[in-house]
């Protein structure tokens, strides 16, 4: 497996460097800093720093500022791994690759993991400038508990990752990237909880907001983040088997459609 | 070798009927072929458009799975080890798809080195020599994207060679190439055959490519095997016989029957196909005349035909000989004008 994965993260780094001048990445680096002065300008111009009390009865944190920022750097950050990861395979079905890839007896998984090392490269060097712009902003973080930060932080990654292989494979069945990703983006932006906490939601959306591992990972992570929440083995242990059955269903799916792939008339 | 055993491929199609309507439809683009490709043979797959050929090369090299039927490669069977095959067989298609174009040469061959699970100093040796044999040795390192149509074509090759395949299957290599690569394309596939003992299946419209290359041809007509044999042996038996022309001085008409009892004779029935004018109308006798015979050979037929000419006063002022080719058979045998 680690050779593919090896492989293809030299191989998409590679193409990158000559595809993608760096002003492609100083793109992203400005939507999020946009995000965050928007964060800023409504907290502070147009809400006045006046929030309603029930936010820090759900959040545990009355800074709403460092709330929605970090909230909205994940989505972004969410976003860009799982389009990418997801996007790997119907990118060498366009591109007229697939068939020589699919020849090979090469590992799947590898596959998918190479391309998501590759882009957490990209998005987590695109965060960390993002987030500087955070702290001049009115970022805030007094208690963060460092060793869950990191376990948060992975698993959100794997959320993401599970995430993807299942959106993956849709979007190979369907031959669309662009109406399935963005229904998938709009509805995690809603239902996850990236921008205000989830319990303003109605019951219902709530509960829908629950098949998503995101939604788990992002509450974990934000809450070592913000509050200094200690993320114990019972907290993840949910969302590493929500994971896992996301990742299962989205190999077997994905195997299940290239098998397909070459069969339409 | 490989063979294939009854092998059949049925695509589901579903075709919209209104906004809440589909209809399922079976279209059946293989049906029972068996094959075989030995080690070191090249073999030929034809048939005209939606005869099944890109199917069958896609069901030889794993993209696409039988409906029914088998497919074994070295004994080994195709449906229980996909993995195992993947390493004996590889694909070769023309046109400028199957490769990276943002990745040099060189990089595609590392990449895809990798994908096989070779070691690194493996890859780097095979690549340099695969960049060598297919003369891309100075534009290793150069981007796929700045390559020529020819040179994508000759790092195709080298990528289907990579993983050291023991059965190469090549889906119209020559496509939009010009003549001078695509006749070095052929040398190379006759010595990878020849000299590396590889087993080739080879799919092409250029029919005189498949009659100068293979050993053996499959025709296919929607989906069924309709000939196995040499390209020689197709020919002779779709195509017939060779049509000689014999161009002659003092012709006349009393002489056509004359020379269809010759012919008769000489174990030509109804092999005269006509004795026309060569010029404008006129039936004078020196007027030149040709004479036009199917015969399995047009050396024989004239020197038989020498003496009689001599007594009945013909001279004769030209010879020519026309030969059927691969291509006249392979329409004769779609048009179903001969079984």
């Amino acid at each position: 497996m680690w050779q593919t994965a090896i492989a293809t993260l030299v191989r998409n780094q590679r193409a990158n460097r000559r595809a993608y001048p760096w002003t492609f990445t100083l793109g992203h680096i400005i939507d999020g800093a946009y995000l965050v002065l928007i964060s800023f300008f409504s907290y502070v111009y147009l809400i006045q720093g006046d929030v309603d009390s029930q936010f820090a009865v759900y959040t545990g944190s009355n800074d709403y500022l460092t709330y929605v920022i970090i909230g909205g750097l994940l989505n972004i950050f969410s976003i860009s791994m799982m389009m990418n990861i997801s996007r790997a395979l119907i990118t060498e079905w366009r591109e007229g690759t697939l068939e020589a890839l699919l020849l090979s007896p090469s590992n799947r998984s590898g596959y998918f993991v190479g391309n998501a090392i590759q882009q957490l490269y990209r998005s987590g060097l695109e965060l960390l400038v993002v987030l500087s712009f955070g702290l001049l902003a009115g970022l805030r973080l007094p208690f963060p508990h460092l060793w869950s930060v990191i376990v948060g932080g992975l698993i959100y990654l794997l959320s993401c990752y599970a995430m993807a292989l299942v959106l993956g494979s849709i979007m190979l069945f369907t031959r669309d990237t662009y109406i399935v990703q963005n229904t998938l983006f709009a509805v995690t932006a809603l239902l996850c909880g990236f921008q205000f906490p989830r319990q303003y939601l109605p019951e219902m959306l709530q509960h829908a907001g629950e098949i998503f591992p995101l939604t788990h990972s992002l509450q974990l992570l934000r809450g070592a983040l913000l509050t200094g929440d200690v993320i114990r083995l019972m907290d993840i242990l949910p969302i590493v088997l929500l994971s896992t059955v996301y990742i299962a269903v989205g190999l077997w799916s994905n195997r299940l459609v290239e098998r397909r792939l070459f069969e339409r008339f | 070798m490989i063979k294939l055993n009854e092998v059949s491929k049925i695509y589901e199609t579903k075709h919209r009927q209104g906004w809440f309507h589909s209809e399922k439809r079976s279209v059946s683009a293989v049906k029972s072929l068996s094959m075989t490709i030995a080690s070191g043979e090249i073999v030929g797959l034809l048939g005209l458009n939606g005869a099944g050929k890109t199917t069958t090369i896609r069901m030889l090299s794993t993209l696409l799975e039988p409906t029914s039927g088998s497919i074994e490669v070295d004994g080994v069977s195709m449906a229980t080890n996909r993995q195992v095959i993947q390493q004996k067989v590889n694909m070769i298609a023309g046109g400028e798809r199957m490769l990276y174009w943002r990745l040099t040469g060189r990089e595609n061959l590392q990449y895809f080195g990798k994908l096989y699970g070779l070691k690194r100093s493996q890859i780097e040796r095979e690549a340099e020599a695969l960049l060598r044999e297919v003369g891309l040795t100075d534009a290793a390192d150069q981007p796929v994207e700045q390559y020529s149509k020819g040179m994508k074509q000759r790092l195709q090759i080298a990528r289907g060679l990579i993983n050291d395949p023991m059965y190469l299957f090549l889906d119209e290599p020559t496509l939009g190439l010009d003549a001078p690569i695509a006749r070095q394309l052929r040398s190379t596939v006759r010595k990878l055959a020849l000299e590396k003992g590889k087993g080739i299946l080879l799919t092409s419209h250029y029919l005189q490519e498949v009659e100068e290359l293979c050993d053996r041809v499959y025709v296919l007509n929607q989906g069924e095997l309709l000939l196995c044999d040499t390209p020689e042996r197709i020919v002779q038996q779709v195509a017939g016989t060779q049509t000689a022309h014999l161009d002659v001085t003092g012709w006349s008409e009393q002489l056509r029957p004359l020379l269809a009892e010759q012919l008769a004779a000489r174990e030509y029935p109804a092999a005269l196909v006509s004795a026309d004018s060569v010029g404008i109308n006129t039936l004078r006798s020196d007027e030149p005349y040709r004479i036009s015979v199917q015969t399995p050979s047009a050396d024989r037929l004239i020197t038989e035909l020498l003496p009689w000419t001599t007594l009945h006063g013909l001279h004769i002022t030209g010879f020519a000989s026309e030969k059927p080719n691969l291509e006249d058979a392979i329409i004769l045998l779609s048009e179903g004008k001969k079984s």
